[in-house]
């Protein structure tokens, strides 16, 4: 995997505020401002949440706002082949109508969607006052959810990108392309967290271990992978991916912890992120991919193909989205 | 290195077409258990069954109780920890482990608790089938917890298992919160049948253990192998060598919702005696139970009523206790 090139992911907000890192971007202008400082930085795979421009609200199932801010993007010279996905505010087809939309939009032509499996206890602990955030809340992604929403992916031709909170959902993933629920390549994000007690900690043996064991469960299948960390540990974690031919997603939405202020007073860009992430990789001897060189990497052409207008069975599961 | 620990779980939801020696009722435990003490078990888990069909008896304390009492009639040590089990952790299944903690002849002193979340169905790769493929295990760090409340209620020492290593953080958060204290007893799920946590080989156990290091530095702690399927004899070894015990029975070694294709038909305590060769192969000495029950920082064993068990013992013969 020496050599290949390193795809860099942002994620430029996820629920953090400006009151945490003034350099969040609210709104579409903000958004496409900061996509082009950091695809100049290297970057070539987005991820953004649509958010009110003044307030910064979370605006989850709208696809009106990711539509101005990929369109404004483009007009600041970003690469319409930019990979990009949006957040969503549920793991269920009614919380995904935004993305149908968007994958429809023969203007966007959205590739990508992220589905976290799993079920797993993923609520923040606030070392300080040694509370868990919402302690009665669980993450839950049954098989036969996950299978739905696979389901609606190939419909959208929509490439799955697959959230790892645990070692098991590596085995949930081996097992689901046993099934033909999923196909390969195979495209995977570990999350690791400062913040929150689950999955494997973050330290650098553990990004080894996972490279590890996708050769024991997925022997032979086409799998690219992403490092993602919540908290500041994803500059330990950052070396061991590269050198495990990995890619890495950075950004100041995930930098910062989201339930509590963030007392270490960093406020760094994420353009800021992704060049560190660039220097790096160059010191390890790999290269920053170009957005299209990613789109290849992750096999989006493969998967979406292309088309003048949205397959009849794309159109059907809109189930009232408005098409702009 | 510490004595090895030896548990067996001799019966869980395994049926006897399965495998004719898993035990059903009180006698057929009891007659399990001798045989397993004498080969080196020194920890126990069962399953409360009814003697003919081997139906679940989840909530009632009596055939725990009978069987119990009718392996200490057949000579079984009463320090022997053993733990039995539920139907789920909410307040209202764990009335017989109430029962069962104030009985003065019994004295339960350990539960368990399967951390976590998770989609912990099973797969089979014949048919290419999840069982209950809709269901998942939705358990809270808060009703987490409210079990630790329980255990601490009646002094019970939870026996923690650990399915995927973000357990190991929460329980790491959890000491640090004080729902939980030291000495942790912990057990490392591997599962051949169903598709979570690490993958069910040596190398994983490694990775285990390496996790319980960068989590746990420095907190008193003793950890157990076990594994839903055959693989659990590529742990075996390896898990003595890096200072862990080791679960086995026939309970978590054939399938539960589908026939085992080996045919294999083992006792419960042929298996124990396999691994205490390979304890002995290795030059690791085999834990009485007394000296499990210390390891697992239970108090010492202050004795039932020897009349009761004598009166015990004169009804093993079909009578219950």
């Amino acid at each position: 995997m020496a050599g290949q090139k390193l795809i860099i992911e942002a994620a430029l907000h996820e629920l953090v505020p400006k009151s945490t890192n003034p350099h969040i971007p609210y709104g579409a202008d903000e958004v496409a401002a900061d996509t082009a400082s950091c695809i100049a930085a290297g970057l070539s795979f987005l991820h953004f949440h649509a958010r009110d421009g003044v307030t910064g609200q979370q605006l989850w199932s709208d696809p009106e706002p990711y539509r101005e801010a990929i369109l404004a993007m483009r007009r600041r010279g970003v690469s319409a082949e930019l990979p990009w996905y949006p957040a969503y505010g549920g793991l269920d087809r009614e919380s995904f109508s935004h993305i149908a939309a968007l994958a429809a939009d023969p203007a966007i032509r959205l590739a990508v969607a992220a589905i976290d499996i799993g079920t797993d206890n993923l609520n923040d602990f606030d070392s300080e006052t040694r509370q868990f955030i919402d302690p009665d809340s669980v993450k839950t992604l049954s098989h036969a959810a996950a299978k739905d929403l696979f389901d609606l992916c190939r419909e959208l031709e929509l490439r799955p990108y697959i959230g790892v909170f645990e070692p098991g959902h590596l085995r949930h993933v081996g097992i689901y392309l046993d099934k033909g629920w999923i196909e390969p390549p195979v495209i995977l994000r570990f999350f690791f967290s400062d913040f929150a007690p689950f999955g494997l900690p973050p330290h650098p043996e553990c990004v080894g271990m996972y490279a590890e064991m996708i050769e024991m469960v997925m022997p032979d299948v086409p799998v690219e992978w992403f490092v993602a960390c919540a908290g500041p540990s994803i500059w330990d974690l950052a070396p061991a991916a590269i050198a495990a031919g990995a890619h890495v997603r950075v950004g100041i939405g995930q930098y910062h912890p989201t339930s509590w202020p963030d007392h270490r007073g960093e406020k760094p860009t994420n353009a800021e992120q992704v060049a560190r992430l660039a220097r790096l990789a160059q010191s390890m001897g790999r290269e920053p991919a170009s957005p299209a060189e990613a789109r290849a990497i992750l096999g989006l052409d493969a998967a979406r193909g292309e088309r003048s207008a949205p397959p009849r069975a794309i159109q059907s599961s809109l189930c009232g989205v408005k098409l702009p | 290195m510490e004595k090895l620990i030896i548990e067996a779980a001799i019966n869980e939801l395994v049926s006897k077409q399965q495998n004719r020696h898993v035990p059903y009722g009180p006698d057929e435990v009891a007659a399990t258990v001798k045989q397993c003490v004498d080969a080196g078990m020194s920890y126990l888990h069962f399953h409360a069954r009814e003697q003919i069909f081997g139906e679940m008896i989840w909530n009632e304390p009596e055939l725990y109780r009978q069987g119990i009492l009718k392996m200490r009639a057949l000579g079984v040590p009463a320090e022997l920890p053993w733990y039995p089990t539920y139907l789920t952790l909410e307040p209202f299944y764990q009335k017989h482990v109430v029962a069962l903690v104030e009985d003065p002849e019994i004295r339960l002193q350990i539960a368990a608790i399967d951390m976590g979340s998770g989609n912990i169905n099973d797969y089979d790769p014949r048919t290419k089938n999840f069982t209950s493929v809709d269901q998942t295990k939705p358990w809270s760090h808060n009703f987490h917890r409210q079990f630790f409340q329980i255990c601490r209620d009646l002094k019970l020492r939870p026996y923690l298992g650990v399915y995927e290593p973000g357990a190991l953080r929460s329980i790491a958060t959890y000491l640090e919160m004080g729902w939980l204290e030291p000495p942790l007893v912990m057990k490392f799920f591997f599962s051949d049948a169903g598709p979570y946590g690490f993958p069910p080989n040596p190398r994983c156990l490694q990775m285990f253990v390496r996790t319980l290091e960068l989590v746990l530095p420095g907190v008193p702690k003793i950890w157990f192998t076990m594994c839903y399927g055959h693989s659990i004899w590529d742990l075996v070894r390896p898990t003595i060598e890096l200072g862990g015990h080791v679960r086995v029975g026939l309970g978590q070694y054939h399938p539960w919702y589908w026939p085992d294709p080996t045919g294999e038909e083992p006792t419960n305590a042929e298996q124990v005696a396999r691994v205490a060769d390979i304890a002995h192969s290795l030059g690791r000495g085999l834990a009485t139970p007394a000296e499990a029950r210390a390891a697992f920082g239970l108090s010492a064993w202050s004795g039932a009523a020897s009349g009761a068990v004598a009166a015990c013992s004169q009804s093993v013969a079909g009578e219950a206790c």
